[in-house]
């Protein structure tokens, strides 16, 4: 099984997702419609992290140097989830509250519909329904038809400032209040509801999930990494990580890696929840690990990129950056791409860690990039989203 | 005010540009490594980076950071350092102690990197920028993140909890900008992050976006309101320090009290001629000053009497109230010090005599500490910081006139004190490997050799050596135990590297400072009660001592290598620049109004300053057309430019008025005018108090009246001197104490028509007499006079000056006006509380007051008067509300208004 299990939850989302989505921009007022038919591929990035493992490895290889294909404004800030590609149409949420998309290849913004208060993590696609998770009003959850330009249903129940995740029809997202919620996809009623125990310290759930098989993943404020039936919501195991879990979780090789804001990179048996390792990253980690093989990458905010074997948390390269890392990293063949608070986004050799690639950017980089159909797209935090292809400047 | 001339430089480092003088280049490069090292730790701490260069002004010491002019005003002893919004500015002074350098160098990063992240969060989400956390918060946190919970921490939180004046986060505002509220604030967000953890810290910030109210962004954060969260915290600190009162007393409880008025610090014990006394330093009266105390006086009521005030003379400028110990010879000289212009001085005060003596000044010493007599009282020993920060001790022998530097290093050498044997100066410093923690160690300075010994070594401060009158103990304060409180030690004969003891003397639940010796083996002291420094006394010393059970040793030969400073120098990035002023925007504003009677008139303003503040330029375009062919004749445009970089001050500017103009001082109502000209201004400050201010103008006027045929042409030549002084002590509402006067004499002359010529004598005299604390007399003298071919009228009547009278409605070239008021203090605090919440206001003040006076043009007409009673009510430090209530006396004094005026305004008192 190992790491190609990566690719279940593709597959669930090919199954369910043949759906056509057509976008366009509304004339007049800002808005998104139908207008032509955007089929889904499996070279897409369909939601945070690529898959739900969330390994954020891209199909084919992007090989630097990179040049900027176009950029464009998108008025407001990004959260922490990467945007999407799906076809020939970039989707994302900004801090407005808007799901904005923009064309792929010419960058062009073809509209954005404002939805919430704002939009804290990736949305993910399903069929022609994209789910947005909401934050600052109570508001959790929004699915947009985006054949029909229209809200399908909304649910409050709490604050969510992490990307939710789908799987078999259902969503599962966490709230800041301490909540993990199954909810249908379709109707958005509830399916299970897991509440945090005594929560006397109001701990909340900021980092993104992920799943492998019948099993979701999620970590909290307080440092708990909790493992539930997808389907039941039964609580299968819980460990303590040593601190606040902030960073997404992935899952790679049958092993859950989250970071903690104390540093520790942790590997825990996916089934049975027991530590087989921890890493000592020596700074906050908040930029979700990524993988591809045996191979998990952590940026820390101390500018150091830890490359480290999942299956016993052995380190196998590190490379410190100029600037603070808090977006996860990007794999790429045999490239990891990473973004720092310095403004740089810098492209390494996966396998020894060397530097092979810098570029600027004109903002600090909080947000995981997305590639696909050799496009790297990263989004800073001057409100611009940029689009990098193959070749010199 | 600029007393010295900087020549200032830039050093570039990857973050900052920090702006120094030469002399203080050491300084600089450790301070540089101090901002680079919290960069790494803030950058961590936020998750935030900074997108801009962040300008950091060093000054070597307090008195040439109040020189600087990145921001208006005078700035108190008190303030630390400061972070500037505008241009994003971060102002730091040096006070001799390194760790204290580094700690403000972190406080004011933290704001920088607070405003940064706030300001980017809200950017991000596209809300306005008008939101951000309140005050109790970022003081709170630029604390908590930038120092450890330390002893003064610890006495603030101790008071305020076991007097019932800790509030909580729903009642900041009852302590508002004040030090208790900054430990407040560190104290409830260490107890947050011990309790939710710290990240909550950082939710607060990022989630300020979500709410317009704090408390409701801590209740969406940590799930409690302010109230639900004060419940818990409050509770937390009772439990603390409650049972702190079974081990340990108030020091009111313990020690007879000498003095608890107002601040009252750095006690000194003088004997003769059968008196026993006590010197000490306090600001009872407002001004600081030396008082005066008998030590046998059973008078509860007995303050002390005032024997030098500062704040009025140029000589005594401001005494240091924290900073510097005052002592008196053997034959009853009190050395002391005080800001005096440029630099510190060092005074002598012969208290037999009552006269004060010589005073000393160096150019290599900027400010100065404590000073200590030798015991044949010819030579004084002191610290003092010099142009390059270094605190260090220095002796001055009085009768050969030589200044002698003991050590030369960048430890913060203070509190130095002759042994009565005049073999050692027992001293604190920084020096040891603790130091770099901002903790002191006593040494004993040889003054044969000039060899230096350890006395203490540890990780508590032990500060303000102390030798009993007969040398054989050293009482000192430590902060063992968490606060400071004193300590003896006796001081036999001890073989280098022995275990030196000590028993505490004091057990108080705050602290203790400055402890000095009586002959008759009593200690006086400064004590901290109810947030103010009370003057105490301790009798039987050696008794305490001999039955103190809390002692330490000093184990000497433990000893390791003092500290090592870091600094930048040598690294590869940085750059030395010389400083070029580079200007940037302060204030662009524009302005469109509508009048019925003027139309409409819209403009701009626009102000630009250099980094260091010490160059202006004014810019100032608007138009007052009424219809649109006068538009292009009726642009209004102004240059100015302001140098504020060397003591005398100048100004010059060029500008083109025109427009109709309603003067209501004059007897032309309605005119239109049309001038143009320059002009050059000077400001010289003779001392802190008095100044000189002279100005020259030419302009070309054209006039146009409508009762009149033809345009009063004139090119106008105007020249004016003045003096003005000012020592006034301010209350909430107004000068309680203290002269300000102001002689002006103009002259204005149309040298090309000779259609205007006048001149203009201003005298305005103010004396305020204290009657008590709070209480003063105001007198205010007024004799204005313009006499000439078109003299400008004078305006009085309302509530700033001829009170009962509408406002400005008595006119004339010439005026006088008398004005008594008896200022009280009425009301301290008016509450209420609804079911929504509490209401409060602070500090009315009362008024009784007479007027008299007139104004007339060539003929005198009628003496006018008024008189009655009023409120005053300050509403955050910078409005007063005035309401008046009266009667008028008219028709010469010689009718009483038979019904009441009430006047209701604005302003502050004269």
């Amino acid at each position: 099984m190992g790491f190609l299990n990566a690719g279940h939850p593709m597959r669930s989302f090919f199954c369910h997702g043949a759906a056509m989505l057509l976008v366009s921009l509304a004339a007049g007022c800002s808005g998104l419609r139908m207008d032509r038919p955007v089929i889904p591929q499996r070279d897409d990035w369909p939601t945070a992290g690529r898959t739900n493992s969330r390994l954020a490895s891209t199909a084919g290889t992007l090989k630097p140097p990179l040049r900027q294909a176009w950029e464009v404004d998108l008025a407001a800030g990004f959260g922490s989830g990467s945007p999407l590609v799906i076809d020939t149409l970039v989707l994302t949420g900004n801090l407005r509250g808007e799901l904005c998309a923009v064309n792929l290849r010419t960058g062009k913004k073809i509209g954005s519909i404002h939805l919430g208060d704002a939009v804290p993590g990736s949305p993910v696609v399903e069929g022609s329904i994209a789910y947005l998770p909401l934050t600052g009003s109570g508001e959790s959850l929004v699915a947009f038809n985006l054949n029909e330009g229209k809200t399908a249903w909304r649910e409050s129940h709490g604050d969510v400032e992490m990307s939710p995740l789908l799987k078999d029809r259902k969503l599962y997202f966490g709230t800041t209040g301490g909540e993990v919620y199954c909810l249908d996809c379709v109707t958005g009623a509830m399916v299970w509801k897991y509440e945090i125990p005594e929560n006397t310290m109001f701990l909340g759930f900021r980092a993104t999930p992920a799943a492998l098989d019948s099993l979701v993943f999620f970590g909290d404020d307080g440092g708990i990494l909790y493992a539930f039936s997808a389907a039941t919501g039964s609580l299968r195991w819980r460990t303590p990580a040593g601190g606040g879990v902030a960073a997404g979780i992935a899952v790679a090789e049958g092993v859950v890696v989250a970071g903690t804001i104390g540093g520790t990179l942790l590997g825990c048996d996916a089934s049975s929840g027991r530590v087989r390792w921890r890493y000592d990253a020596g700074a906050p980690l908040y930029a979700a690990p990524v993988g591809s093989g045996d191979t998990v990458y952590a940026g820390s905010l101390s500018g150091v990129v830890h490359a480290v074997r999942c299956t016993d948390g052995r380190g196998i390269w590190k490379t410190a950056l100029e600037g603070p890392i808090n977006a996860a990293a990007l794999v790429s063949g045999d490239y990891l791409y990473v973004g720092t608070l310095k403004k740089h986004i810098v492209g390494l050799l996966r396998w020894d860690g060397s530097q092979v690639w810098s570029q600027d950017v004109d903002g600090r980089i909080k947000t995981a990039p997305a590639a696909a159909y050799g496009r790297l797209l990263v989004a800073t935090d001057e409100h611009t989203m940029v689009c990098y292809v193959e070749g010199s400047q | 005010m600029q007393y010295t001339d900087f020549e200032w430089h830039v050093l570039k480092t990857d973050h900052f540009d920090i702006y120094y003088y030469p002399e203080m280049k050491d300084l600089a490069e450790r301070g540089a490594s101090f901002a680079e090292e919290s960069y790494s730790v803030l950058e961590a701490k936020f998750n935030h980076t900074l997108n801009t260069r962040v300008p950091l002004i060093f000054y070597s010491s307090h008195l040439h950071f109040e020189q600087t002019n990145t921001t208006g005003g005078f700035i108190p002893e008190g303030i630390g350092g400061f972070f500037e919004f505008l241009k994003g500015r971060v102002v730091i002074p040096s006070d001799g102690s390194t760790a204290q350098f580094r700690h403000v160098i972190r406080h004011e990063l933290v704001h920088v990197f607070m405003t940064s992240k706030v300001n980017r969060m809200l950017s991000d989400h596209r809300k306005t920028s008008d939101r951000e956390p309140p005050l109790w918060f970022t003081e709170g946190l630029a604390e908590y993140w930038s120092t450890a919970w330390d002893a003064q921490a610890e006495m603030v939180m101790r008071d305020a909890v076991l007097n019932g004046t800790a509030v909580g986060l729903d009642d900041m505002d009852r302590i508002y900008g004040s030090f208790q509220m900054y430990k407040e604030g560190q104290n409830a967000l260490q107890f947050l992050s011990s309790k939710y953890g710290e990240q909550k810290i950082l939710l607060l910030m990022e989630n300020l976006w979500k709410e317009t109210s704090f408390s409701d962004i801590f209740k969406l954060t940590i799930g409690k309101n302010y109230r639900e969260f004060d419940e818990e915290w409050l509770y937390a600190l009772k439990k603390r320090y409650y049972p702190l009162m079974a081990s340990t007393d108030a020091p009111s409880r313990a020690a007879r009290t000498l003095a608890r008025e107002g601040f009252n610090s750095k006690p000194v014990a003088f004997e003769h001629d059968s008196l026993r006394e006590v010197y000490f330093i306090g600001n009872r009266t407002g001004y600081s000053g030396i008082y005066r105390r008998s030590l046998d006086s059973e008078n509860k009521e007995d303050q002390g009497r005032v024997v030098l005030e500062g704040e009025r003379t140029d000589e005594l400028e401001a005494f240091h109230l924290m900073r510097g110990r005052i002592d008196v010879s053997r034959d009853g000289i009190l050395a002391f010090v005080t800001k005096s212009g440029e630099n510190d001085a060092l005074h002598l005060y012969d208290t037999r005599q009552e006269e004060l003596g010589q005073s000393f000044q160096w150019p290599s010493i900027v400010s100065m500490g404590s000073v200590s007599w030798s015991p044949d009282g010819k030579r004084i020993a002191f610290s003092a910081i010099d142009k390059g920060g270094n605190s260090d001790l220095y002796m001055y022998d009085t009768d050969r006139g030589d200044l002698t530097r003991l050590t030369d290093d960048y430890y913060d050498d203070r509190d130095p004190a002759w042994s009565p044997d005049g073999r050692v100066i027992a001293f604190s410093s920084d020096r040891t490997p603790f130091g770099s923690k901002g903790v002191y160690n006593l040494f004993l300075y040889t003054v044969a050799t000039g060899g230096i010994d350890y006395l203490t070594y540890g990780p508590e401060s032990t500060e303000s050596p102390a030798w009993s009158k007969d040398g054989s103990s050293l009482a000192f304060t430590s902060e063992a135990g968490g606060v400071q409180n004193i300590w003896m030690m006796p001081m036999g004969p001890a073989a280098p590297g022995t275990l030196r003891t000590a028993r505490q003397i004091t057990r108080f639940t705050t602290s203790a400072f400055d402890p000095a010796w009586t002959s008759a083996g009593e200690l006086v002291f400064s004590a901290f009660e109810k947030f103010s420094f009370q003057l105490r006394m301790i009798r039987n010393v050696r008794a305490v001592y001999d039955t103190s059970s809390i002692g330490r040793g000093f184990d000497l030969a433990m000893k390791e290598k003092p500290w090592e400073a870091k600094t930048v120098a040598g690294r590869a990035s940085l750059q030395r620049l010389r400083y070029r002023g580079e200007y940037s925007l302060d204030i662009a504003e524009s302005a469109i109004s509508t009048d019925p009677v003027f139309g409409t008139a819209g403009g701009a303003f626009v102000s630009l300053s250099d980094l260091l503040g010490n160059e202006q330029y004014y810019f100032l375009l608007y138009n007052t057309a009424e219809s649109q062919s006068e538009f292009l004749s009726s642009f209004n445009i102004a240059i100015s430019r302001i140098s504020l970089g060397q003591r005398t001050n100048y100004a010059y500017g060029i500008y083109r008025f025109a427009g109709r103009r309603y003067d209501l001082t004059d007897r032309d109502e309605f005119f239109y005018e049309r001038v143009f000209g320059g002009y050059l201004a000077l400001s010289y400050p003779i001392t802190m108090f008095e100044r000189i201010e002279t100005s020259v103008s030419l302009s070309n006027s054209t006039k146009e009246v409508d009762t009149q045929i033809e345009d009063r042409k004139a090119l106008l030549l105007s020249n004016s001197i003045s003096f003005v002084h000012d020592n006034s002590l301010w209350g909430p509402s107004g000068p309680l104490d203290g002269t300000r006067f102001n002689l002006t004499l103009a002259f204005t002359s149309d040298i090309q028509y000779s259609n205007v010529n006048y001149f203009s004598v201003i005298a305005d005299y103010r004396h305020y007499l204290r009657l008590a604390r709070r209480s003063a007399l105001a007198t205010r003298l007024w004799l204005f006079y313009n006499n000439g071919k078109e003299s400008r009228r004078f305006v009085m009547g309302g509530s700033w000056d001829l009170r009962g009278y509408p406002r400005w409605s008595i006119r004339g070239e010439k005026l006088w006006l008398v004005s008594n008021e008896l200022r009280f203090p009425f009301l301290d605090q008016l509450s209420f509380q609804f079911p929504f919440g509490g209401l409060g206001f602070w500090g009315f003040r009362g008024a009784l007051f007479f007027d008299a006076g007139s104004a007339w043009d060539d003929r005198y007409t009628v003496t006018l008067g008024s008189m009655g009673g009023g409120l005053r009510l300050n509403l955050g430090g910078f409005l007063v509300l005035r309401y008046d209530v009266g009667k008028r006396i008219e028709n010469n004094f010689t009718q009483i208004q038979p019904d009441w005026f009430q006047q209701f305004f604005f302003g502050w008192d004269f």
